[in-house]
């Protein structure tokens, strides 16, 4: 069963606190955070959070796509290390 | 066969069928890299040798390829291990801001005022986007691939020019 929505999202008080002061002072800096079940909302995109997986933190760059998913969802707690080499895999800046 | 760079499109996990087919880990996006008649050359215990690729089509999370002059399954299995690589040169361009591993890695990150922040050594995908292991004397940290932090990718120079807020290189994320 779902979230009931007359709670609304649930977000850490204190990143949200410390997202709403840096949207005030318009400032950059990395968040670090271990909130994975906090959700992303509109006030986070443009900043980077890095999110703890259990053993270090992911750094993720926020976008308008991720509003609505878990911050845990992009931070991966098991890591499949494929070919790791000089291979033809693609990668793109976003 | 002269050494040259090599893109690594794929391992040869095993034979399929028994007329000489192999199965292909794939490295690479989709095997439309390679066209059925295309030469590409397979390195491995034997060093490298060039075979024309007769078929090669998707199997799952796999790739089946044929290659001419291998027509039974005991000289599949004997590929077992090799790599499938085409020449760097022959590999086709890619759109805007997108890039072959084999091109980033190694690259070193500096700012805009060419200040060394390390070497890009590994590439971790991730559902948000790709991050680049950078390694430097003091560690390892992780810089997401985005265009917000990364400025320029100079490939002729061997440079990435990034922009970093505060506490991405200081993070303790590796």
């Amino acid at each position: 069963m779902g979230r009931s929505l007359k709670k609304g999202p649930y977000i850490d008080p204190k990143l949200m606190r410390k997202i709403e002061e840096m949207n005030r002072t318009h400032d950059r800096r990395v968040i670090k955070t271990w909130s994975r079940r906090s959700t992303v909302t509109p006030e986070f995109v443009g900043h980077t959070l890095a999110v703890h997986n259990g053993k270090r933190f992911i750094p993720i760059y926020v976008t308008e796509n991720m509003v609505g998913h878990k911050l845990g969802e992009f931070a991966p707690t098991r890591t499949f290390r494929a070919h790791s080499g000089p291979s033809a895999k693609r990668t793109a800046l976003k | 066969m002269a050494s040259q760079e090599l893109l690594v499109l794929g391992r040869v996990v095993g034979a399929w069928g028994l007329r000489g087919a192999v199965k292909v880990k794939s490295f690479a996006d989709s095997p439309s890299l390679v066209s059925r008649g295309r030469s590409v050359i397979l390195r491995g215990r034997g060093g490298e040798s060039e075979v024309l690729l007769e078929e090669i089509r998707p199997l799952r999370d796999l790739w089946v390829a044929t290659f001419q002059g291998i027509k039974s399954r005991e000289a599949a299995e004997a590929l077992k291990g090799y790599e499938i690589c085409i020449p760097r040169a022959s590999a086709p361009p890619l759109p805007d801001a997108s890039y072959y591993h084999y091109d980033m890695l190694g690259l070193k990150v500096q700012t805009e005022t060419g200040e060394g922040l390390g070497e890009i050594v590994d590439i971790l995908p991730s559902d948000a986007h790709d991050l680049y292991v950078v390694r430097r004397d003091a560690g390892e940290w992780l810089l997401p691939a985005v265009r917000a932090f990364i400025l320029r990718v100079d490939l002729a120079r061997q440079v990435m020019v990034v922009r970093p807020i505060e506490g991405l290189v200081d993070a303790e994320t590796v």
